[in-house]
C-alpha cells in the first residue's frame, strides 16, 4: 500500500520503543514472565483484593466505596478500588490477571472471556426492589413520527451511540438484522457518541429520524417515543478464577445475594446513605449462561470486539 | 558612564587578601527571592512525597513484563482502513484541525493585545485578557466538545470549535509574550509621526511579532493534530474517532494502524511547518525539528549547485534596482512602482496562494453546517441551564476535594519524574549540548516517538504491567510529559546565547563545565517555566488518568460528562480552573523572581 | 603555569599558510603571523577581513582548512580534549559582546575563568573553593568592580561588563591574551578605559596580547605592531611607531577622512561571513594598489 513508505519509520520507532521499554524495565531479565501458573494468584498480594469498575449504566454515578468497605470487613483484606472510564483498559487488566474482583458491562464480560480472561460472574446489581438485573435498549422516534415499528427504520437516518455501546449499537444492530435491515447499509447510521445526544438528536428529528438509546436517558426526554425495547443483561460482578477456592466461595457467598440493608446490618455504616442507596439495592446471582444472549448477538452481528 | 575606574589606580597586586574580603560587598538576598526559593523547595518536596506515595515498583513491573509481551502478541499485524476511506479521514482530520487552529489564532489576536503589558488599554483589560487565556486552557477540549455536540449538528463544527476555543489559551499567551518582547522603537516612531493606535499595531507591532506568531500557530496546529485523537472519544469526526472506535472494539491492529498514520501526518506537518516558516520569515531555519533539518539540507544543496554565493535574495535584487532609480529622472519612478517579479516575490506569492487554497480546501472538506451558527443561539439557554448551578451530584465535597488532591499529587509526581528525565534527554537533544550529531538526532527522534504513541496503548501497556491505579497513572503522565518537556527544554537550551558558552570553552572548561556554568544558568528561567507548564498540563490531563483507573478528578469529570451530569461537570471544571490559576500565579511569580 | 615553550623560546604564536573556508566563502587565505612573547599586536581590518577567524584559530575554537597554527609550542589543530583545554587555559580570550552569563553574579562569572583548573561541573558560588573566590575578588578589585561582586552580570553597563570579562580572563593566569574587537560595542569613554586597562595589565604581567580592532586611530595609538587584514589576507605587518593614519588608509584604498565611511560600511556588513561576499562589489569598485603594497604577500 502507498502508505508503507511513510509509515515504516514509525513502525521502526514503535519497535524501538518496545525494545527500549523492555530494556529499561528488565535490568535482570525476567524469564519467569509466565509466573504464577501454578496455584492461586492475586493481582497484588494475598492481603489485597483489587476491585476494578467501569461504570456501565450511563446514569450511574458510581460510588461503590461502601461495597468495598463491606468486602474488606467480610474478608479481612485490604480492598483497592479502581474506577476506569475505558472498557478496553479493564478488559486488558482482567486478561493480564491484574484484577481480583470487577464490575463491568455484560458485553465487556463476554469480550474479556473471549480474550482469555479467567473470570467468573457471581451476581449483578439492582438499584430498586423487585427489579430484574439489566436495563433496556430502546428504539425511539420523534413524537408524532409516522415510524411505528423497527421495520420502519429501513432507509432512515438512525442515531446510534457508538460502535462499542451495548445498548446503543449491538442490541439495536441485532434487532435490525432480525427485521432484515443491515445496520450498516440498510439505514444511514449516525454515531452520536453518547446516549443523551442520541436522544436529543432523535428528538429534533433533523439529523436522525429514529434512534436507539438506554432507557434511563430516554425517560428524561419528552420529545421522543419508544416503539420497541430489548432487555440488556445486567453488569456482572466477577471474580478472578486464580483466587484460592475458599476465597472465591466466600466472595460468592457475601456478594451473591445481598441487600443494602444486610450490608448496613453487617456493620458498614457508610452504606446507609442516599448516595449509595441510589446506586445499589441488592445483588442477584447470575451465571455464565445468563450472557448467552450476548454471545448470540455477537454471532449474528459479527461485531469485531466479540472475536477473541 | 559616570563612575570611573581608574585604570590608573594600581593596587599592589599582592595587597593582602583580607582587606579585599573586607572591602567586598556583603551578599544580599532579597526576602522575596528567599520566599520563592522556599516555595520551590516545598513544591519539590511535595512532589517527592507524592512520588514515593504512588507506589511505583520496578521489581513488580519486571515480573509482569510478560503480560505486555502477551498483549503485543495478541495485537497481531498492524492493519489500515481502506485507502479511499483513509484518504478521506486524513483530509477531514487535517481540515478540521487547520480550521480550529486558525479560528483560535484569529480570536487570540485581540485577547493577546489586551493581555500584553505594553499594549493593554488598562489593568482591568489586562486581567480580563489573562483570564480568558487561563480559562480557555483550563476547560478540557473534551468538555468543550461535549457541549458543542449538543448545540450543533454532529460532524465537524463541534470539533472545530472545541479545538479552536481550547487552543486560544496557549496561542494568546504566546502571542502576548511576543508582543511584550518587541522593540518599542518602531512603535514610538509611528506615534511620533502622529499615527493612531490602530496604525501603531499594524505598522509597528505586527511586522515584528509576525514571525513568532506564525511559529506559534504552526506549533499549535501540530499539537491539535495529535489532540484530535482525544476528541474522537466524544464523537467528533476524523481519524481520532476512527481510532477510538478501533480501540474500544479491541481492534488494536487497526487502532495502531491509524495511530501510525497520525504519527506520519505529524511528521509531515512538522516538515510543512518548517518550510512555511522559512518561506514566510525569509530566514534559514534555526534547526530544531526534523523539518528544519530537511529544509536546511535542501537549501544547502540548492545553494551549492547555484552560483555558489550564499547571497540573501534581498541584496541580489538590489543592484538591479538601486542604480537606475538613483540615476534616472522622475518618469521612471512610475516604472519603479511596479515591484519586479524576482524569485523571492514569485515564491512568496505562490506560497500565499497555496496557503489560501489549503485553508479553503479545509473549510470545504469539513462541510460546515453554517446555518448552525445562526440557529444554535436558540439552544444556548436550555443547555446553559443544564450546566448551572455547579453541583457535586451524588458525590460529597470531601470525595471531590480528595480527588482533586489526588490529581495534584499524581501531577506533581509525574512532573518531577518527567522533568528529571527531560532535562537529561532534552539537554542531549540540544545542538549546543549534545556531544555529537548522532546523539542529538536519536534523542530528537526518541522525543517524536514518545509524542506519537497513542494514550490508550500507553495506558493499556502500563496497566498490564503495573495494574490499575495511581502507579500506572503517574508513569503514563510522566512518559507523555517527557515528549512535551523534552522538546521544550531542548529548544530553550538551543536558544540560549552561544557567546558565554564559547567564552567558557575558550578558558579551557570541559563540556560538562560549560553546560553547568553557561547553558544551564541561561536556560534556568525557561526550565522553571516549562516545569510549571507541565504541572499545569498534568493537572488538566483527565483522559489518561481516567483510563488507567488512576483516580483523581479526571475520572469524575469524564464520568459526569459521559453520564450527562453537566452540573457536576461545571463544578469540576471550576475546581480545575482554580487550581490552574494558582499554578499559573506561582509560575508567573517564579519567573519574575528567578529572572 | 609553566613558562617553557620548547621549540622556539621567544615565538609564542606562529601561524603559517593558514586558510579557512566556510562552504564557498574564504575567510582566511594563506595567512601568516609570528608573535613573540610580550608583544602587543593589533589585527586591523574591516568586518569580514578575517580578524576574528584568525583569533579563533589561535585558541582552537576553529579548525583550519589548511595551514599550521602553533601556539605556545603546540600545533593547535592537532590538539583535542584534555590537551586542547589545557592549552586554552593558558590563553585568555576577550570577546566583543563580553559573553558573560547574564543571570549569574559578577563574581561567579569571574570564577568561571578558573573552571579549567577545577574538576567537574560547577553551579553556584558555594561550589567554588574559598581560595579562588578571594583571587576572583582580587581581580575584580584590579578592574575596579569589587563593589559589584554580587550583582547580576546583566545589570552592569557595557564597559563594566567588559571589565568583568577581563577579570574572568585574568582568573586563568594566562600567558597570552586574545581580544576580539573588545571595544566595538562600547562608547568612546568606556572604550578608552577598557583599552587602557588591557594594556596596563599586559605590561604588568608581561602578557602577550593579540587584539583585533577596526578603528585606525585607536590601533595606532595603542598597539606596538599593526597587522592589517583584508579579505582574509594579511596585507600589512609593521611596527605601529611612525606609521601614520594616512599611510594605513592608503593601504585600505581610502582617504583619511573616510573613517566615518568605514564605520558605516562596518555597520552594514554585520554578518562576518556573509560580509566577505557582500563586500565584493565594494572590492571591485576600489582601486587595487593595496595588494601590491602588502609587505610580503603578493599574489
Amino acid at each position: 500500500m502507498k502508505l508503507s513508505t511513510k509509515t515504516w519509520p514509525a513502525l521502526a520507532a514503535a519497535a524501538m520503543l518496545a525494545v527500549g521499554l523492555a530494556a529499561c524495565a528488565s535490568p535482570s531479565t525476567a524469564d519467569d514472565s509466565a509466573a504464577g501458573d501454578s496455584g492461586a494468584k492475586f493481582a497484588v498480594d494475598e492481603n489485597t483484593l483489587v476491585f476494578g469498575v467501569v461504570p456501565d449504566s450511563v446514569d450511574t454515578e458510581t460510588n461503590y466505596q461502601p461495597l468495598m468497605d463491606y468486602i474488606a470487613a467480610e474478608t479481612g483484606k485490604t480492598v483497592e478500588y479502581h474506577e476506569s472510564t475505558d472498557y478496553a483498559a479493564l478488559i486488558e487488566a482482567a486478561v493480564a490477571g491484574k484484577i481480583d474482583v470487577a464490575s463491568f458491562s455484560g458485553f465487556t464480560y463476554v469480550t474479556a472471556t473471549n480474550n482469555g480472561a479467567a473470570i467468573t460472574p457471581i451476581s449483578s446489581i439492582i438499584t430498586e426492589e423487585g427489579q430484574e438485573p439489566g436495563y433496556y435498549s430502546q428504539a425511539i422516534v420523534p413524537k408524532g413520527s409516522d415510524i411505528t415499528d423497527l421495520a420502519g427504520f429501513a432507509g432512515k437516518k438512525v442515531c446510534f451511540v457508538d460502535p462499542s455501546s451495548t445498548s446503543g449499537y449491538l442490541f439495536p444492530s441485532y434487532n435490525l438484522l432480525n427485521e432484515g435491515i443491515d445496520p450498516k447499509t440498510g439505514v444511514t447510521p449516525v454515531f452520536a457518541g453518547k446516549h443523551d445526544v442520541s436522544v436529543t438528536k432523535t428528538g429534533e428529528g433533523v439529523e436522525c429520524e429514529a434512534g436507539f438509546a438506554e432507557d434511563s436517558e430516554v425517560a428524561k426526554s419528552d420529545k421522543v417515543e419508544v416503539i420497541a425495547e430489548t432487555m440488556v443483561p445486567g453488569a456482572p460482578i466477577v471474580v478472578s478464577d486464580t483466587l484460592p477456592e475458599e476465597l472465591k466461595t466466600q466472595l460468592t457467598e457475601i456478594l451473591g445475594e445481598v441487600t443494602v440493608d444486610e450490608i448496613v446490618e453487617s456493620g458498614v455504616e457508610s452504606a446507609d446513605s442516599d448516595a449509595f442507596r441510589s446506586v445499589f439495592f441488592a445483588t442477584l446471582p447470575v451465571d455464565d449462561e445468563y450472557y448467552d444472549t450476548i454471545r448470540d448477538i455477537c454471532e449474528k452481528t459479527e461485531a469485531e470486539q466479540c472475536q477473541g | 558612564m559616570s563612575t570611573l575606574v581608574a585604570p590608573s589606580r594600581r593596587p599592589a597586586e599582592a595587597s593582602d587578601a583580607r582587606s579585599i574580603a573586607e572591602r567586598a560587598p556583603k551578599r544580599g538576598r532579597s526576602p522575596e527571592r528567599i520566599a520563592a526559593s522556599l516555595t520551590l523547595v516545598a513544591i519539590v518536596a511535595a512532589a517527592i512525597v507524592a512520588l514515593a506515595d504512588s507506589g511505583i515498583s520496578i521489581p513488580s513491573m519486571v515480573e509482569s513484563w510478560g503480560n505486555a509481551e502477551r498483549f503485543f502478541a495478541r495485537v497481531g499485524p498492524i492493519s489500515f482502513p481502506e485507502p479511499a476511506q483513509l484518504l478521506y479521514l486524513t483530509a477531514l482530520t487535517i481540515g478540521l484541525v487547520l480550521c480550529g487552529t486558525l479560528l483560535a489564532a484569529v480570536i487570540s489576536v485581540p485577547v493577546a493585545y489586551l493581555a500584553a503589558s505594553n499594549t493593554t488599554p488598562g489593568p482591568g483589560w489586562r486581567a480580563f485578557g489573562r483570564f480568558v487565556t487561563v480559562l480557555t486552557r483550563a476547560i478540557p477540549d473534551v468538555v468543550l466538545a461535549m457541549v458543542f455536540v449538543l448545540m450543533f449538528s454532529l460532524g465537524s463544527l463541534p470539533g472545530i470549535l472545541a479545538i479552536g476555543i481550547h487552543s486560544i489559551g496557549m496561542i494568546s499567551k504566546l502571542f502576548a509574550d511576543a508582543i511584550e518582547q518587541i522593540d518599542e522603537g518602531p512603535r514610538l516612531a509611528i506615534r511620533a509621526a502622529g499615527g493612531s493606535k490602530w496604525q501603531e499595531f499594524t505598522s509597528g507591532i505586527l511586522p515584528q511579532v509576525l514571525p513568532s506568531w506564525v511559529a506559534t500557530v504552526l506549533h499549535r496546529n501540530d499539537i491539535n493534530l495529535r489532540g484530535s485523537v482525544v476528541l474522537g472519544y466524544v464523537g467528533v469526526v476524523g481519524l481520532g474517532m476512527e481510532m477510538s472506535f478501533a480501540f474500544k472494539s479491541l481492534n488494536y491492529s487497526l487502532g495502531l494502524g491509524i495511530a501510525l498514520v497520525m504519527f506520519a501526518l505529524c511528521i509531515v506537518m512538522e516538515v510543512v511547518s518548517s518550510v512555511v516558516r522559512s518561506a514566510m520569515l525569509g530566514v534559514a531555519p534555526t534547526g530544531r525539528g526534523l523539518g528544519d533539518r530537511l529544509v536546511r539540507r535542501v537549501r544547502r544543496s540548492r545553494s551549492g549547485s547555484s552560483s555558489g554565493l550564499d547571497t540573501p535574495p534581498s541584496s541580489a535584487a538590489r543592484p538591479a534596482g538601486t542604480p537606475s532609480s538613483a540615476a534616472r529622472p522622475a518618469t521612471s519612478l512610475e516604472a519603479a512602482l511596479r515591484r519586479p517579479w524576482d524569485a523571492l516575490r514569485i515564491r512568496n506569492t505562490v506560497w500565499g496562494w497555496v496557503a489560501l487554497a489549503v485553508v479553503v480546501g479545509s473549510v470545504l472538506i469539513c462541510n460546515i453546517q453554517w446555518a448552525d451558527l445562526i440557529t444554535f443561539w436558540a439552544k444556548v439557554p436550555a443547555i446553559a441551564v443544564q450546566f448551572w448551578p455547579p453541583d457535586f451530584g451524588n458525590y460529597d465535597a470531601a470525595t471531590m476535594f480528595g480527588a482533586m488532591g489526588q490529581t495534584i499529587g499524581i501531577a506533581l509526581a509525574a512532573t518531577l519524574l518527567a522533568i528529571v528525565v527531560s532535562v537529561l534527554v532534552g539537554s542531549l537533544a540540544a545542538r549546543n549540548v549534545a556531544p555529537n550529531g548522532t546523539v542529538r538526532a536519536s534523542m530528537r527522534f526518541l522525543l517524536v516517538v514518545i509524542r506519537g504513541i497513542p494514550e490508550v496503548i500507553l495506558a493499556i501497556v502500563l496497566i498490564v504491567i503495573t495494574g490499575l491505579g495511581a502507579q500506572a497513572g503517574t508513569l503514563a503522565l510522566a512518559f507523555g510529559g517527557i515528549g512535551l518537556a523534552g522538546k521544550l527544554i531542548a529548544d530553550s537550551f538551543e536558544e540560549v546565547k552561544s557567546g558565554p558558552e564559547r567564552a567558557l570553552r575558550a578558558t579551557g572548561a570541559s563540556r560538562s563545565q560549560v553546560y553547568a556554568s553557561a547553558t544551564l544558568p541561561q536556560g534556568m528561567r525557561a526550565l522553571i517555566g516549562h516545569s510549571f507548564y507541565l504541572l499545569d498540563t498534568n493537572i488538566r490531563a483527565a483522559t489518561i488518568l481516567g483510563i488507567v483507573g488512576g483516580g483523581g478528578i479526571g475520572y469524575y469529570l469524564l464520568n459526569a460528562g459521559q453520564g450527562s451530569n453537566y452540573q457536576v461537570v461545571t463544578a469540576i471544571v471550576l475546581m480545575i480552573l482554580v487550581t490552574v490559576l494558582v499554578v499559573e500565579g506561582l509560575a508567573m511569580w517564579m519567573r519574575r523572581v528567578f529572572r | 603555569m609553566n613558562e617553557t615553550t620548547p621549540a622556539a623560546p621567544d615565538v609564542v604564536i606562529d601561524v603559517e599558510g593558514l586558510t579557512k573556508e566556510f562552504g564557498s566563502t574564504v575567510a582566511l587565505r594563506d595567512a601568516a603571523l609570528r608573535v613573540e612573547r610580550g608583544e602587543i599586536v593589533v589585527l586591523l581590518g574591516l568586518s569580514g577581513s578575517g580578524k576574528s577567524t584568525l583569533l579563533r584559530h589561535l585558541d582552537g575554537l576553529d579548525t583550519p582548512t589548511s595551514g599550521s597554527v602553533r601556539v605556545l609550542g603546540q600545533e593547535v589543530p592537532r590538539l583535542q580534549g584534555r590537551r586542547l583545554r589545557a592549552l586554552r587555559s593558558r590563553i585568555g580570550f576577550v570577546f566583543q559582546q563580553f559573553e558573560l552569563v547574564p543571570s549569574l553574579t559578577v563574581l561567579e562569572n569571574v570564577l568561571t575563568g578558573a573552571l579549567a583548573e577545577l574538576r567537574g561541573p560547577r553551579l553556584g558560588l558555594w561550589s567554588y573553593p574559598k581560595r579562588l573566590k578571594l583571587t576572583a575578588l582580587g581581580h575584580l578589585d584590579r578592574v575596579g568592580l569589587l563593589d559589584r561582586a554580587y550583582q547580576r552580570a546583566d545589570t552592569l553597563s557595557g564597559g563594566q561588563q567588559q571589565r568583568v570579562a577581563i577579570a574572568r580572563a585574568l582568573m586563568q593566569d594566562p600567558e597570552i591574551l586574545l581580544a576580539d574587537e573588545p571595544v566595538a560595542s562600547l562608547d568612546p569613554e568606556s572604550s578608552e578605559q577598557v583599552m587602557a586597562l588591557i594594556r596596563e595589565i599586559a605590561m604588568d604581567a608581561g602578557l602577550t596580547v593579540v587584539c583585533s580592532l577596526h578603528q585606525v586611530d585607536l590601533a595606532l595609538s595603542w598597539g606596538d605592531r599593526i597587522v592589517g587584514l583584508r579579505h582574509g589576507e594579511v596585507v600589512l605587518d609593521t611596527p605601529a611607531e611612525g606609521l601614520s593614519k594616512a599611510e594605513v588608509m592608503e593601504i585600505y584604498g581610502r582617504v583619511a577622512t573616510a573613517t566615518a565611511e568605514l564605520e558605516a560600511i562596518e555597520r552594514e556588513l554585520v554578518d562576518e561571513l556573509g560580509a566577505a561576499d557582500a563586500a565584493a562589489p565594494e572590492h571591485s569598485a576600489a582601486p587595487e594598489p593595496l595588494v601590491a603594497a602588502g609587505p610580503n604577500r603578493t599574489r
